[in-house]
Order: C-alpha cells, then structure tokens, then sequence
C-alpha cells in the first residue's frame, strides 16, 4: 500500500537551532547524557539500517503470506500502528497489574484472619469497604483417598436422578400428546357432525354476539320481533365431541290443533305430529322439532292477532284457544271450531284420538292454515322490495294483520251457504214432488278453480284467496230461477245471494232468510205462470200478490185464484174465495196433482 | 321531500360480490332495473303582472332564476314501453351538511293528462336535451333505504331526434359506457316527506349514516362535491 503523502516545498530549512535546543531535544529522546556515547550512537545507526532492511524484507514476507496475518505480528509500519500497539501493551500491563493487585489483595485478606495486625494495613482501601476483615479463612486440606464406592454410588445417584428428570418429561410429553389426541377426536367429531347438519340443508352460522360459537338457524326468514330471535339455536360442544344444542331448544314442542265440536263433544280433530321418543332423539330431529314448534307458536301468535279485529265475523277467545262457527243459525247444532296451541309433551295431547267423522275437515284447516302463513311471510318479503314511501309523521309502524282466518272463515261460510241453500231447496222439492209438478233442480255445489295449471304453492294458495261463486237452478217447466252465492274476503265480508227470478228481475239479499222468502215468493210467480199458462184465455196473473185473477168472462163468473207457498211450515195452497187445496211436507195433503186442483177450484162457482 | 344521498364507486371486478354482500344485508333478492332518463331544460318559471308589482313596488332585488333540468325517468325492465314516467325536479343540496347530501326534490308520477300537459310545454318552452340509461342496473330496499347499483350508458347520436317521449327504448347493445373502465355507480337514498321536520331528518341521517358504517370495510360511500349536482343550467 503505498501512501502517497505530500510534503510542502522544502524551504532553506532554518534549522539554525541553538544547541542548547538540541541538547535539550536529545534528552527528552534519549534520556541522561551519561548514557550517550559516540559509540552507541553508531551502533544505532547499524541497528537501524538493519532494521530498515529487515523491515523490507518482511514486507515482503508479508506479501507472500496470506494478507490475513494479525497486525501485531508485522512490525509497525505506521505512526498509527505504533500507537495502536503502544496502547495495547499499556492494557495488558494494565490488566497484569490490576490481577497482581487482586492477588495481593486477596493473600493480605487471608492474613488478616491469622494476623490481623499486621496484615490490616496491606490491604487495599476498596477492599476493606467491601468486605470485612478477617473474613476469608483457610483450611488445609490432605489430599483424600480416592474412594471407589463413593464414586460409584455417586455415580449410581447420579444417574437415577438424570434417569428420573427423563422419565417425568417422557411423561409429560406422553400427557400432553394423549390431551392433544384427545382434543383432536373431539374437534373432528363436533365438525363431523356439524357438517352432517350443514348437509340435511340445516345453515349454520356464526351467533351475533357470541365469538367463537357457531349456531343454526331454524327460523324463518320472515318472521318479526320475538320469532326472528328465537330461530338461531347455539351448537355447543359437550365433553365427546358430540354437537349438543344449547339448553331449552326443541323441549317444549307446541303445536297447533284444531277442534270442531258440536254441542260439547268433539267430532273431528286434526293430527299432531308424533314426537320421538327420547332415545331416538338425534340432533337432526331435534332442531327440526324445534322449528316446527316455531312454526306452529307463530301461527297461534297471528291467528290471536287477527281474532282480536275480527270479532264481527264472530271470531272470539275462549279461554286459550281461538273459536268460531261455522254453521246455520238454524240447523240446531252449530259446529264450532278452535285452534288451540297445545303442548306435545303432554301424553294425553298425543293419544290418537283419530276416527272422528269430522277428522279430515280438521285436519284440511289446520293445513290451510300452516299453508296462509307461508304465503303471508312470501307476500312480507315482496312488500319488503318495494321502494318504500318517504318518511313521514303519520306512518304506521306496526305490522299488518297476516290473513289466515279470513280465507278459512270464507270458505267455511260459502260452504254453510251452500248447505243452506240445498237444504231449503230440497224442502221445496220434496213439497213440488207432492204436488206433481215438473220441475228440475240443479244442486248448487262448490266450484273448486282449475288447478291444472298451478305451477307453484303460490298459485294454489292465491286460488284459495279468490272469490268463491256458486249457483243454483230451478227451472219449472220454462220458468227458471236461479240462485247464485258469490262469497269474497273484499268488501262487504259474506256471502251475496242474487235471485234471478223467472221473468228476468234480479234481486240481491243479504242473508238466507231474505232469500227463502224471495224463493218463496219466485217459486210461487213461477207456480202462478204455469198455471196461467195452462188455464186459458181470461187468466191474468199479478206478480206481486201471487194471484190469478180472471175478469167477467162470458159466463159470467169471475174469478181470484191466489197461490201460496211456504218453504219454512212446507206448504203449498191454491186458493180462491171459497175453495182452497193444499199440499204439505208435513201433515195433511191432497192428493190430487195440481192440475186437477185446479180444475177442482175453478169449476166452483165464485 | 327532501332526499339524503351518498355515493359510492365499485369496479367491475367486485360488482358480483358486492351484490352478493348487500343481498346477505338485506335478506333479499336484487331487483334488476333498466332505467331511462331524459333531461329536458326548464326554463324559469316567470313571474305574472301582480306579482311583479308587489315586488317592485318592495324594491327588492329580483334574483334572476336560471333555467334548469328536469328528468323524466321511468323503468322498462318490466313493462318495455308501457310504463308510465315520473317528473323528477331537483333543488342544489343544501349548504350546511356535509356528511350527506341533502337536497329537496319533488317526484310525481305522470298519468295521462299529465304527459299530455308535458308535452305542450315542450313544445312552447321546455326543450329536449339529452338521455342516458342504467344498466345493468340492481335496486335493494333496507328498512327506509333504497340502493341502487347501475352503470350509466350514453345513447348512440341520433336518438332523441323524435319525439324521445314515444320513441321506442334505445337498445342497450348499441349504447356506450359513459366510464370506460367499466365502473358502477353506487347510489343510496333515504326521502324524508317534510324537510323542515327537524324529527323526520334526524330519523334519516341516522339510518343512512348507521348504512354507511354498516358497510364500511365493503363499500366506501363519500359526499361529493356539493355544487357538481347543481341542476341549474349555467
């Protein structure tokens, strides 16, 4: 490495010191005079030039070797090296100086214990603030025997206690792989499980509110308030593994039942779902029990709902359990219906009371029921996407009642008026067949709506919600009435009867009896017209007061005929002013047909 | 009413999830929609002869009013050309608030007679000035909010030349994207009947806000510039 270093032109030196200057120099070099001698000096010199070359030729030694040699083995080729080294000698005398100090302290410590004395002043001022004297003591001790037992049961110790420290780790790390091969068959199990639950189409999810717990949802996506809550069950883990769900869920099964009594005895009752018995109760029927409970407890909390606003259809709570009629006013016994909400743990609930003529109509309730409640949750979720109106004061926030009652009280009531209107028509027919009269009847019956092309359960149910329309026909000889019942869940709630008498007037009536007196009174006009019809020239007949009448006709005889008819006492009467024949259901009748009445009653001279 | 809005941007890339993400929020299915705007300028409504003397007579300064649009919108997802349109008219939204936009807004559905009375103005003074479409577009409904996510098309040049009020709906294969990265447009709205009703707002602003929080990781929803949706006409 060659230094390059550059030097100031080197002026006339004016090294024109004095001697006493360089006497001065060389002392402070060398030392006392005395030592100096001409002699010395040229041995210097020699030394030097020897050194100088041997210097060189180490370098190039150096150079040769591996530039890796330390650097205090090359001599000191720089200012810097040599004080580098300088000062390293200056450490380790330092550090020799310090140990021997050490040492010295530590034999005067020793002595003062034998002779305190005499030893007290040799130790160091820093010791003698540490410690105490006369602290360190000494023993002699022989060198002992080496003693082969001892060893030997050293040895032995020594290695039963390594032996021993093995064996508790070896334990330990057997606990700790046994605990970790346990919580693995847990972990596998409980996630075994709950995939088998995630496969029968159950969602799992994880719980709001609760980190780490994973829980499914049995409820529906459209209930409200407290239903909405209770739909997400938490799956917890018990000591094996097995996926257990949380404390209360799927005990406590309800379901709805519906009940038509007649009197005070039950003639028909729907079916409640069976449950299993305990032992078979796997986690899969359990959340499904659970969820039909659900079901079932949110159909009984909508049903109560709506009952409260629909007292005018006569819709009332008896006790628990909700009851209407369904039936005639007149028919004596007066069927009643019920939903009640009943508990499946109760035995005597379970028992199959089945073979009751009325199950089937029970049962058909119940279902339509659970079936209006799915269509509601189906109509909430379309309302839901609808863009909303503007907030404003006077918004409602409830919820709107759910129609589950109304289209089943509408059915229930078209059929009653159906019922109605075959029972009255078949009296009037038992008391026409009596008095010999052609006639036809055409029974009125339910029209069930084509369900050909239904696609889906929202179109059955909307088919369930529509209007109900029957009619009913009696037609004597060309007269015709008919009788035509429209029921609807819009406006005016109930049935509307229309009458459509023989000579083209339509009547509308509000209830069934308005329409047997219509009847009545159509049946009779159509009655009064055959017989006209029959009778000949002369004969006029008045609509209103049902008579025949007849002006003076060339015989000089006039004549009132009036006909009569009551569906309700089952009579039948023509009668003139002084003659009168009647036919009857019940009690006396003639036995004559009508026609020969009525030549009977005309032939009487007025 | 008045109408509070944010808005948001989502890249095509995550258009899918997104709608995925807001169905799980909601607990509904996304209803496609396929909306078309047409922008008419209104010119300003002029003050009749009382009117203006009881003004001048008050000496007050009259600001002159500026013409401004006017959308006529209507959804063709369903019904094509048979839906009826709604007149929407939109105010600058307010100053103070600025963590929504506020604006006051009046919508109305257009009945027969009303379109007929719309079309005689547009004869006389309010002109025809442009249309876009939204499509693809998807609306969600949550509690009092209504989300909507679409992308905004340009018509192709020459529609419009008609009559736009009958023409049939521009088809959509030929229509340009206004972004061209291909963005959707993320828009939420809550409409408060009485702006004035301090009640009403304050049940707004805090169900758009709790949204926002709501889907915060999700969807960044911010105000923009407040006079970039001034609807007066320069």
């Amino acid at each position: 490495m060659a230094a390059l270093s550059l030097k100031p032109w080197s002026r006339a030196s004016n090294d024109t010191s004095t001697l006493k200057d360089i006497l001065g120099r060389v002392h402070l070099e060398r030392g006392h005079f005395r030592d100096i001698t001409e002699a010395s000096l040229q041995e210097e010199l020699a030394n030097d030039g020897a050194l100088e070359l041997s210097s060189s030729s180490d370098d190039e030694a150096a150079d040769e070797d591996e530039e890796k040699q330390e650097a205090g083995n090359a001599k000191p080729k720089t200012r810097e090296d040599l004080w580098k080294a300088r000062a390293e000698m200056l450490q380790h005398l330092d550090a020799a100086h310090n140990d021997v100090m050490i040492a010295l302290d530590f034999t005067s410590l020793l002595l003062t214990k034998e002779a305190p004395k005499v030893a007290a002043p040799t130790v160091s001022q820093g010791l003698k603030q540490e410690v105490p004297l006369g602290t360190l003591g000494t023993d002699i001790w022989h060198r002992m025997p080496v003693d082969k037992v001892r060893e030997v049961q050293d040895e032995a110790i020594s290695t039963n206690v390594r032996m021993e420290a093995l064996q508790k780790s070896a334990g330990s790390l057997l606990a700790a792989a046994e605990r970790l091969e346990g919580n693995v068959r847990r972990e596998t199990r409980y996630w075994g499980e709950l995939l088998g639950v995630t496969e029968k189409g159950w969602n799992v999810c994880r719980l709001p509110g609760q980190r780490g717990r994973l829980g499914v949802t049995f409820g529906f996506g459209e209930s409200v308030g407290e239903f909405a809550r209770r739909g997400v069950a938490a799956l917890n883990a018990d000591a094996e593994g097995a996926v257990v769900l949380e404390r209360g869920i799927g005990t406590k099964t309800r379901g709805l039942r519906v009940e038509i009594r007649c009197g005070q005895e039950v003639v028909g009752s729907s079916r409640l779902p069976r449950l299993v018995g305990e032992d078979d109760l796997t986690l899969e029927t359990r959340i499904r029990h659970a969820r039909d409970s659900l079901f079932d407890e949110e159909l009984y909390h909508e049903l109560v709902r709506e009952s409260r606003s629909a007292t005018s259809l006569g819709v009332s709570m008896k006790g628990s359990s909700i009851c209407f009629h369904s039936g005639a006013d007149d028919d004596g016994d007066r069927a009643e219906v019920s939903f009640d909400l009943v508990s499946l743990d109760d035995s005597d609930n379970v028992s199959a009371k089945g073979g009751l003529e009325q199950d089937s109509v029970a049962q058909a309730i119940a279902l339509a029921s659970r079936l209006l409640l799915t269509q509601a949750h189906r109509d909430r979720l379309r309302k839901r996407a609808e863009v909303p109106l503007p907030i404003s004061e006077n918004r409602k926030d409830d919820q709107p009642l759910l129609p589950i009652l109304k289209p089943i009280i509408a059915f229930l009531m078209h059929q009653t008026a159906i019922d109605q209107c075959n029972t009255y028509l078949k009296r009037l027919d038992k008391l026409l067949s009596k008095a010999n009269l052609e006639y036809q009847w055409e029974k009125a019956h339910v029209n069930l709506p084509a369900l050909s092309d239904a696609k889906c359960a929202e179109a059955v149910i909307r088919a369930l919600m529509q209007p109900w329309k029957s009619d009913s026909l009696l037609s004597i000889e060309n007269h015709k009435i008919a009788i035509n019942m429209e029921t609807s869940l819009a406006y005016g709630f109930g049935t509307n009867w229309s009458l459509t008498t023989h000579n083209g007037g339509c009547l509308r009536v509000n209830d069934i009896d308005e329409l047997r007196g219509a009847v009545d009174r159509s049946v009779a006009g159509a009655i009064a017209g055959t017989i006209r019809e029959k009778a000949g020239e002369g004969w006029t007949s008045n609509e209103r007061e049902l008579l025949l009448r007849r002006g003076r006709g060339e015989d000089g005889k006039q004549g009132k005929v009036w006909v009569s008819l009551s569906g309700d006492m089952g009579l039948l009467s023509i009668a003139s002013m002084t003659k009168k024949v009647s036919w009857s259901t019940e009690g006396e009748s003639s036995e004559m047909s009508l026609a020969e009445a009525w030549s009977d009653i005309v032939d009487v001279k007025p | 009413m008045q109408e509070l809005i944010l808005y948001s941007h989502i890249p095509p890339t995550r258009h899918a999830q997104v709608l995925q993400i807001l169905a799980g929020i909601t607990a509904s299915r996304p209803t496609p929609t396929l909306e078309q705007t047409l922008l008419y300028i209104q010119p300003p409504a002029t003050l009749t002869g009382a009117a203006k003397k009881a003004q001048a007579n008050r000496q007050t300064q009259v600001k002159p009013q500026k013409s401004t649009y006017v959308k006529l919108i209507r959804d063709v997802q369903n019904d094509g050309d048979k839906t009826p349109w709604t007149l929407r008219t939109e105010e600058v939204p307010q100053a103070g608030i600025t963590n929504v936009i506020s604006r006051t807004i009046t919508e109305r559905l257009l009945s027969d007679q009303d379109l007929e009375a719309f079309r005689q103005t547009t004869g006389n003074k309010t002109k025809y000035c442009n249309q876009f479409l939204a499509s693809p577009g998807h609306r969600f409904i949550h509690n009092n909010l209504i989300i909507r996510i679409s992308r905004i098309l340009t018509v192709p040049d020459g529609t419009g030349a008609l009559e736009p009020l009958d023409a049939p709906v521009p088809e959509v294969r030929e229509c340009r994207v206004v972004d061209s990265s291909g963005a959707y447009l993320f828009e939420v709205t809550v409409r408060v009947e009485d702006g004035a009703n301090s009640k009403l707002v304050e049940m707004g602003m805090g169900e758009i806000l709790g949204f926002r929080r709501l889907v915060e990781g999700v969807v960044d929803l911010r105000v923009p510039e407040r006079l970039a949706l001034d609807s007066r006409i320069k």
